[in-house]
């Protein structure tokens, strides 16, 4: 404590503090920290570079504490396996229902509550047994039925497309995937995406998002009203220019937004160290959808030679996605967007 | 060295990550204490940032700047753990003596109500005020780990230093015992 002239007495408070936390630092970490971490990591498979996606937390859930927190020694090689499931396991979708004719009709359902009962939690990145899956996050989630032929990889259903490990890096031959997605904001521009992000940043409806996306150069864009795991959605359709020379890109990168939070040290866009450049003639389709004023995104993607077959089934499965949710309270926000 | 660990471990090597992990966990695990003031919870936080970290290490465009990201990971899970609302243990009110005050009493004190002033800041602040002060992190490093920009970082720090000092003024201008507080 110092005092002034006038006998006033007053704290150096920039050194008080720093003195303060140099102090009550402690002198090391708490012993079982590292075991238990490296017992996660090492059952972790690390992600590609493209494949970051934000937390997908179901609104109108108040987030509940983990039941466990960390592990700790009396982690059983279960609980250390379903905390790192946990942790990956995020995404996948439901119920895609165009307003246009489509898979599942032309009514808005009601979002199933829960998951049924035979429902069982993807258990790790890989091919995975037809079946219906929940994702057991602690706060919610989402069930979807998956039949033969598929694989898991954090949060993206990808189909077997020649029985190798398809989900290790986007963009193939054949490729068809959906996943969720959190969008914070797009580049006008997914090529020269550099200083192309949309300023004023997209705004929170579903609209802006939209639009945004339609609005990308050389996408041919176009958006039409659906309905999505029983909510209302705005489809918009959005292809890759078929000629397109992805070394032309910045950095040789197709980039096309990025999600809340994503640092400007990493570049889940796409990584050309990492992953297969995007192909030409992709197509992908979103589902755009506002639940209780939170806004989510399902993006599906095919390539122009995926299979009829891995397409069919890919609908299905959207169609089959219900929302471990509370049936949201009828208000206007939630009225069906108007038809035409 | 670090560099070279960050390289190995972006390309899987999982003893390069326990490597770094290792090296890098004292430091971190006090940020997240200093931050939360919970034991369990800064536990939780660094190990989940550092699962992250392995996780995601791929995204990492700038092995150099790994320390920078790993601490808004950490800041990230800190938050995350604030919100959660999962207090194990009562928010840790040491009083301890420290250098700057001039007689015992009001080294009690002085302490106390830097407790009850950083108890009372939100996670928000706290982490300004830890990445500033403990870190030594300039205000555009706390931008850039708080994922804000710098004239955030700045409001920030300044807010949670004011509200600081205006709890020790208060504690300055109330009688000492010697003076006739009531005992």
């Amino acid at each position: 404590m110092n005092t002034d002239l006038n006998g006033e007495r007053f704290p150096d408070i920039d050194r008080i503090l720093a003195d303060v936390f140099t102090e009550d630092a402690p002198p090391s970490e708490p012993p079982l920290l590292i075991p238990a971490l490296l017992a996660r990591t090492a059952l972790t498979r690390q992600r590609p570079a493209w494949r970051i996606p934000s937390r997908w937390l179901p609104p109108n859930i108040a987030w509940r504490p983990r039941p466990h927190g960390r592990l700790n020694t009396m982690a059983t090689p279960i609980r250390i396996a379903a905390a790192a499931t946990a942790i990956g396991v995020l995404a996948v979708v439901g119920g895609i229902v165009p307003r246009t004719p489509g898979p599942g009709g032309d009514d808005l359902a009601s979002p199933s509550p829960s998951p049924g009962p035979s429902a069982v939690p993807f258990s790790d990145a890989g091919a995975i047994p037809p079946g219906t899956y929940h994702t057991p996050d602690e706060a919610g989630g989402w069930t979807v039925t998956v039949p033969a032929g598929w694989e898991w990889w954090y949060g993206v259903l990808w189909a077997d497309v020649d029985g190798e490990t398809d989900f290790q890096s986007m963009g193939g031959p054949g490729e068809v995937a959906f996943g969720w997605w959190t969008v914070a904001n797009v580049f006008a521009d997914p090529c020269h995406w550099k200083d192309s992000l949309v300023d004023p940043p997209v705004g929170p409806a579903v609209q802006d998002l939209a639009t945004a996306f339609a609005a990308q150069v050389g996408r041919d864009g176009s958006v039409t009203d659906a309905v999505f795991a029983g909510y209302p959605a705005m489809r918009v359709e959005l292809s890759v220019p078929a000629d397109l020379d992805v070394t032309t890109c910045d950095e040789g990168v197709y980039r096309e937004f990025i999600t809340p939070g994503e640092s400007p040290l990493t570049l889940p866009g796409g990584d050309p160290d990492t992953s297969k450049p995007v192909v030409g003639g992709r197509i992908d389709v979103l589902y755009i959808l506002d639940i209780d004023g939170r806004r989510y995104m399902m993006r599906t993607w095919h390539e122009a030679d995926s299979s009829e077959q891995d397409l069919v089934e890919m609908e299905a499965m959207l169609g089959s996605i219900r929302l471990d949710l509370p049936v949201p309270s009828p208000s206007p926000a939630h009225s069906p967007p108007a038809a035409g | 060295m670090q560099r070279e660990l960050v390289e190995r471990a972006m390309a899987g090597d999982h003893e390069a990550f326990s490597e770094l992990a290792r090296l890098g966990v004292r430091r971190l695990y006090a940020v997240a204490r200093l931050i939360l003031r919970d034991a369990d919870q800064a536990e939780d936080a660094t190990q989940e940032a550092l699962f992250v970290a392995w996780r995601d290490l791929r995204a990492l465009r700038d092995p150099d700047r790994y320390e920078a990201w790993l601490h808004r990971l950490l800041v990230r899970e800190c938050y995350r753990e604030a919100r959660s609302g999962r207090r194990r243990t009562e928010v840790e009110g040491r009083v301890r003596p420290i250098a700057h005050a001039d007689a015992p009493g009001e080294m009690h004190a002085l302490r106390d109500e830097l407790e009850r002033g950083l108890a009372r800041l939100t996670v928000e602040l706290r982490t300004a005020l830890v990445l500033h002060h403990y870190l030594g992190y300039s205000l555009p490093e706390i931008g850039d780990a708080l994922g804000i920009p710098t004239g955030t970082a700045k409001s920030r720090v300044h807010r949670a230093t004011q509200m600081m000092r205006a709890a020790l003024v208060a504690d300055a201008r109330l009688p000492r015992p010697s003076e006739g507080r009531p005992t």
